[in-house]
């Protein structure tokens, strides 16, 4: 008794990469491609594979903004698997909840999709009976758990539970559906088919519940090979396959800067980073880490200011590496200018004490715009982190560079 | 309080292996202008916070000369105690080593805390300052002043504040509340834009849902539309049929009526046809009896007699004679054959025999015996034979002896010696034996006389040998003689003879020295007698011999005769006559014996073919009797074979008519048969058509004919009808009624079509909308774009947020300065400065703005900007002193200056000198000055002359 199936989830497909500014436009042109890109790639996968059954854990489109091409592109995939003969199980997800107000298209017939309440598909793969057990949100939001409407595993058949949702107490996400380990393991099914966290992860090994992480990483801190299951049950023995789809990687590349004096040294070292990033990841997207800055390179690079090089690796890069976007690069300092005491300590003083209000009653000018605290991004303890960070750094760069002639 | 007590250059600028000692309170350093002066203020600096970095707006002061640069400054520190601090070229700031008494070496940290974390900048701002730090003032607006009054007691502030301006204005470019300008400003204006454009999309995309629905309407009514045409257009189909079918019912009705008229009509299927095959057999079944009755009759008249068995026989048996015919022939052939033959050996035989005829011959004894007989006697006759040739043989050697005897003898006489030599011969020995004598008596014992005898001995031998050889018994003879003289006169030797006669005088005259020549003339004459006796003697032995050998041949030749005698009897027992050589007499022997079997041969052939000749002569007899005549041999056998021959086809051909007539027989029958068949079909057919007789048939087939024509017009029609679609029989069609409808179905489906061209249309239409709507990247595009927009705002946004969160901290800080520190620095400052001006000035202020002004004794105020340069650099000094004063805690350092008070007048100076001295008991002050009145001009100091040329060893008091 062998099932073999594919778990995928998050496809978010048709959505806009966050958080890249000024991508270079060939690499734009690939970002803007890449959800459709990577679902190809899952559709060409098991088109050639054909398993036995595709689940797709919830999440295909991003929400409001799902524009037809990302609804066509998907039944045109559905079709693609419908003529080869793959099943295909569908749970929407908080992003492409049931109740929107959007144009449906239809679908083929091999396409299955969960309705709003916790139900049962029955399938028999070779004589093996194959349960599947699922439920799409019937809207926006769904916080109660809906756990306890799954039923519990029948002896004969081989369970597979889908569920796009987060387990209970993750601070980091807004609570969806929430679950537990022990309520899952609870159910006795011989795979979790999970969906919603982005981040790939496998939270029990046996039997799997397994998040696949999105098919294709949308925003800079989705960083990584992104992809889908490929799942083998052999004799109620799971083996999982990680199989990458994503058309473009997130990543961070770290230049070691000591000892550098001039440009095309260090120039020759991001490219050797890039080079290998590209080789291990394919084509992405890149934030450079300097590293191991010391007086040399700190001389050499105080020659321009820091987007002046970021430019120059760029154009670099682009040329060299026509798929890899540097997006942005982090200065990592060996030793800070050490904080020289008296005013300016007072100053730096003056930072640390400002509390939450005092931050956002400085910042209000932009953050509070009628207009621009739409973009601004919430002025919550990360951002006033990064913000703080780089007045701290104006301060004692600019003042440190600054020394007075006699 | 720190002091610093001593400072050691190893090498700095212009100074090398220079050591300065300081002391506590007031330190002048005077020296003339290039003296060195700032090199040494900028040792105590570099060496406490380090050596700029290279490029930096710093000198480095680096010996030009090469050698050691840095050197030591010793301090003592009320905290730390006393400690040297040595700063060596290593790093760029070069390396640090704190040493303490108890031998302690610490580094950068430990100067740190010694210096109480104070940077240079911090520390220059407050403790140490120069002349053109106070003239610069002068220049500055008072806005600036202020805040550089306030920063010069609070660290770098003027920096600060300089820079909170550019992040200020750095902010303003950013973004302004209600700006347009400003990046991010700009960026948001391009968000709205983006937002609305992607409003503008999503609406597109809302239209889609109609669409969709449209086009289902479309195909729906697409749908109907089909089914109406093909209503309609087999309405059409039908109505076309009808008309078609409109003349061929006319016709069917009339057809149908002629038939009725016709009525029953039976006949014969294929009637005709089959009447007259029928007919037509009956003709040829006639025909054919009576060609059949004339064949047999034919087949009668050819038929032969049936042939006589008993001659077939006979002559089978006859023929059977055929291969012992023949033989026989073949036999008294090869009898005659072989006959001729033997005859021909018989005479040959009797030829060379040479006989007459073979009757004795034929009858002589041949016999084995007879054979043995005959070679005796042949053997014998060659015995004698060739005992009489060797007898003629040894007679004929004999006389050719004689002769050759008879030969030499005359040879030997005819050269045979004188007759005075045979005289002379027979007396030498005479002679000889007197000579001999007489010489040995003239020479006894000394003559060696012995040479002539061993010389006759030697002649004897030899003749002796000769004789031996040639067999002649009168040569040995004298060699004997020879030998026996020589022994002779051998033993004789012995007896000399020496007294000579006269005889023997002259014998020894005549013959002495001659006696050999005189030996060889007598042996001559001897040996010729010898040799012709010898020759005499075998002359008559050989004579004698003849004479007996003619004896023995005599009795030879009688002994022949007898033995040819004797063979010839014998042969003449076979019939032989004449003397034959006996050789051949074998011969002879042999060819009787082949005569005689040629003779039985002969005799046996005759009878073989006579036996030949009886046994044809009584086949021929038989032949000839059954051929009935007399024929040729040769033509014996090929008559008998032809009778037979004759017998057998007649048999044969008798046989196959009767088989023929027998066949033929048959087929009449059947004839016979078949044509009372084909009468009665032919009465059943016009039984059949209910006819009498052949013209009556012939007319119901046609009546039936027509019939059948009229049917099959019916059945012809129908099948059109059915073929274009009629219904079933209908009515009398209406023609006209039918086109009507015709036309007005055929506007209808014009009308349809039309239609569903316009709905194709807008289908296709639709389709590539919604196609396009479905395809469209530009979406997708427009929400990237906005996205990275976002982005970009939102990293403007933290640059934005940091520079107003700096400012703000900037802003802060130095607002709480003035509100805490502030006050009583200016106070005391204020006081200072009130002393130092003898009061023209009463006090220092802070006004609303936040600006320092100077307050008159008349309660004038005024800005700093508008005092004298001196006033404002005591303003200034004021300060300073006082910064450092509230600093004391903290940072208890020395406090350094270059040359700031030359703008002051005598009283001013004065009042300052004494400022410092009362300070000095909180503070080392360290004074740089050109100025040599300066060195003296204070009560107690420290007066440090710095060298002119700067580079001697040492800097003394």
């Amino acid at each position: 008794m062998t099932i073999r199936f594919i778990h995928a989830a998050d496809l978010h497909l048709g959505s806009p990469f966050k958080g890249f500014a000024g991508l270079p436009g060939k690499i734009s042109e690939t970002v803007r491609e890449s959800t459709f890109t990577a679902f190809r790639n899952l559709i060409d996968y098991a088109a050639g594979a054909r398993p036995d059954f595709l689940l797709i854990a919830g999440d295909i489109y991003d929400g409001e903004d799902r524009s037809l091409r990302a609804q066509e592109q998907f039944r045109q995939g559905m079709e693609t698997l419908s003529e080869v003969g793959v099943p295909v199980f569908v749970s929407h997800g908080n992003h492409d909840h049931l109740s929107g107000s959007w144009v449906r298209f239809s679908l083929p017939e091999n396409v299955h999709v969960f309705g709003p309440e916790v139900e049962t598909a029955e399938l028999t793969v070779r004589g093996t009976n194959v349960r599947i057990h699922g439920f799409s949100y019937p809207e926006r939001h769904v916080t109660e758990p809906v756990i306890g409407h799954y039923p519990q595993a029948d002896s004969d058949a081989v369970e597979i539970g889908m569920l796009h949702g987060s387990i209970r107490g993750d601070e980091a996400h807004d609570v969806y559906a929430p679950f537990t380990k022990d309520e899952l393991l609870g159910k006795g099914y011989d795979y979790w088919a999970l969906g919603h966290i982005h981040k790939r992860q496998v939270l029990h090994k046996q039997p799997p519940i397994v998040y696949p992480g999105s098919l294709q990483g949308l925003h800079r801190k989705e960083s990584g090979v992104k992809g889908f299951y490929d799942v083998t049950i052999r004799q109620g023995t799971p083996s999982l396959e990680f199989i990458p789809a994503g058309a473009l990687v997130f990543g961070e590349a770290e230049v070691d800067c000591s000892g550098i004096r001039h440009a095309d040294e260090w120039l020759d070292r991001c490219m050797d980073q890039i080079r290998a990033f590209r080789e291990a990841n394919g084509p992405g997207l890149i934030d450079l880490l300097l590293f191991g800055i010391d007086e040399q390179s700190e001389a050499m690079f105080s020659d321009a200011p820091e987007s002046e090089w970021l430019e120059f690796i760029r154009e670099a890069a682009s040329n060299d590496f026509p798929d890899i976007g540097v997006h942005r690069m982090t200065w990592e300092r060996e030793a800070a200018p050490s904080v020289p005491g008296g005013l300016m300590r007072d100053v730096l003083d003056e930072i640390g004490s400002w509390d939450m209000d005092g931050w956002k009653s400085r910042l209000s000018d932009l953050y509070g715009h009628r207009q621009a605290y739409k973009f601004t991004g919430r002025l919550d303890e990360e951002s006033i982190r990064e913000i703080r960070k780089e007045a701290e750094r104006l301060l004692t760069d600019g003042l440190m560079k600054g020394g007075r002639a006699e | 309080m720190m002091t610093i007590t001593k400072l050691v250059i190893y090498g700095f600028g212009k100074h090398e292996n220079v050591t300065i000692d300081l002391e506590r309170g007031i330190n002048v350093l005077y020296g003339p202008n290039e003296a060195g002066k700032t090199t040494i203020r900028q040792f105590i600096l570099h060496t406490l916070f380090g050596f700029p970095q290279r490029g930096s707006s710093l000198l480095r002061y680096e010996p030009k000369t090469g050698g050691a640069y840095g050197g030591q400054v010793h301090v003592t520190d009320s905290e730390f105690g006393p400690c040297v601090i040595e700063r060596i070229a290593g790093r760029s700031a070069g390396e640090v080593t704190v040493r303490f008494p108890d031998g302690r070496e610490e580094g950068e940290e430990t100067l740190g805390r010694l210096l109480r974390g104070y940077d240079r900048q911090s520390f220059e701002s407050v403790f140490s300052f120069s002349l053109l730090q106070l003239q610069e003032i002068g220049r500055m607006n008072e806005e600036e002043l202020g805040q550089a009054l306030i920063a010069s007691g609070t660290t770098g502030a003027e920096d600060l504040a300089g820079y909170k301006a550019r992040l200020e204005k750095e902010m303003d470019g950013l973004f302004k509340k209600s700006g347009r300008v400003p990046e991010m400003n700009v960026l948001l204006n391009e968000m709205k834009e983006i937002e609305a454009e992607i409003g503008e999309h999503r609406k597109n995309s809302d239209a889609y849902a109609p669409m969709k629905e449209r086009m289902a309407e479309i195909a729906l009514r697409l749908n109907e539309i089909a089914e109406e045409e093909s209503a309609l257009t087999a309405d059409q189909e039908r109505l076309s049929i009808l008309r078609q079918a409109a003349p061929l019912e006319i016709e069917r009705r009339k057809t149908e009526e002629e038939l009725q008229a016709i009525g029953d009509a039976p006949f014969p299927a294929e009637g005709i046809r089959r009447y007259e095959a029928l007919k037509d057999r009956k003709i040829a079944a006639d025909a054919a009896i009576r060609n059949l009755q004339e064949r047999i009759a034919a087949v009668g008249k050819e038929m032969p007699e049936k042939p006589d068995a008993e001659r077939l026989s006979k002559l089978r048996s006859a023929l059977s004679d055929e291969a012992a015919w023949h033989e026989a022939r073949s036999l008294e052939t090869a009898a005659e054959h072989a006959l001729r033959e033997l005859t021909a050996m018989k005479d040959g035989l009797l030829a060379r025999l040479g006989l007459a005829d073979e009757e004795t011959a034929a009858l002589a004894d041949t016999s084995i015996r007879k054979e043995e007989e005959l070679h005796s006697l042949t053997e014998e006759h060659d015995r004698a034979t060739r005992s009489l040739e060797r007898l003629d043989e040894r007679i004929a050697e004999k006389t050719a002896e004689a002769g050759r005897i008879a030969d030499e003898q005359n040879k030997l006489e005819a050269s045979g010696p004188d007759d005075g030599e045979i005289e002379w011969a027979s007396k030498w020995p005479t002679l000889k034996k007197r000579l001999v004598a007489a010489a040995a008596k003239q020479n006894t014992g000394h003559s060696d006389s012995r040479q002539p005898i061993l010389i006759l001995a030697g002649l004897a031998a030899l003749i002796i040998a000769m004789a031996i050889f040639s067999e002649n018994w009168l040569f040995a003879a004298a060699g004997v003689a020879a030998g026996a003289a020589s022994v002779y006169l051998l033993l004789r030797q012995g007896d000399g003879n020496d007294g000579l006669t006269e005889e023997e005088r002259l014998i020894l005259s005549q013959y002495g020295g001659r006696e050999e020549e005189l030996d060889r003339r007598a042996e001559r004459v001897r040996r010729h007698f010898i040799e012709l006796d010898r020759l005499i003697e075998a002359e008559e032995r050989i004579r004698s011999e003849v004479g007996e050998l003619n004896t023995s041949w005599k009795s030879a030749a009688a002994v022949l005769d007898d033995t040819e005698e004797r063979l010839g009897t014998f042969l003449e027992g076979y019939g032989i006559t004449g003397r034959l050589p006996a050789a051949i007499m074998p011969e002879l022997f042999r060819l009787v014996r082949e005569l005689q079997e040629t003779l039985r041969r002969i005799r046996s052939e005759e009878e073989k073919r006579d036996r030949a000749i009886r046994t044809a002569g009584a086949i021929r007899n038989g032949a000839h009797e059954l051929i009935g005549h007399p024929v040729p041999d040769h033509l014996l056998f090929p008559g008998l074979k032809e009778a037979e021959m004759y017998l057998l086809r007649t048999g044969e051909k008798r046989d196959r008519l009767l088989e023929e007539q027998n066949r033929l027989s048959d087929e009449l029958a059947e004839a016979e048969s078949l044509k009372t068949t084909l009468e009665s079909e032919i009465n059943t057919l016009f039984a059949t058509a209910a006819a009498e007789g052949e013209q009556a048939y012939y007319e119901a087939a046609g009546k039936a004919s027509r019939k059948t024509e009229l049917v099959e017009m019916i059945g012809r029609i129908g099948e059109q009808l059915t073929r274009i679609g009629a219904p079933g029989k209908a009515a009398a069609p209406d023609i006209e009624q039918i086109s009507l409808r015709i036309k007005e179905n055929r506007e209808s489906l014009q009308a349809i079509a039309e239609e569903r061209t316009g709905l194709i249309k807008r289908q296709a239409e639709l389709k590539a909308q919604m196609g396009h709507l479905v395809a469209d990247t530009a979406y997708d595009a427009l929400l990237q774009e906005f996205e990275e927009k976002k982005a970009a705002f939102r990293e403007l946004s933290v640059k934005w947020a940091a520079r107003k969160a700096a400012v703000s901290a900037i802003s802060g800080a130095t607002g709480r300065l003035k509100e805490q520190k502030l006050p009583d620095v200016i106070d005391r400052a204020s006081g200072w400065f009130r002393e130092l001006t003898g009061g023209v000035h009463a006090a220092l202020v802070l006004n609303v703005d936040g600006l320092i002004e100077s307050e008159g004794a008349s309660g004038m105020r005024f800005g700093l900007n508008e005092l004298s340069q001196a006033t404002k650099e005591q303003a200034y000094i004021s300060m300073r002193l006082s910064l450092a004063a509230s600093l004391l805690d903290s940072a208890p350092f020395p406090i350094i200056m270059d040359d700031p008070f030359v703008h002051f007048d005598r009283a001013r100076l004065g009042n300052m000198i004494n400022l410092l001295e009362e300070l000095k008991i909180h503070h080392q002050f360290l004074y740089f000055t050109c100025h040599k009145e300066m060195a003296g001009a204070f009560s107690e100091a420290a007066v440090i002359s710095v060298a002119g040329a700067g580079s001697e060893r040492g800097v003394l008091r």
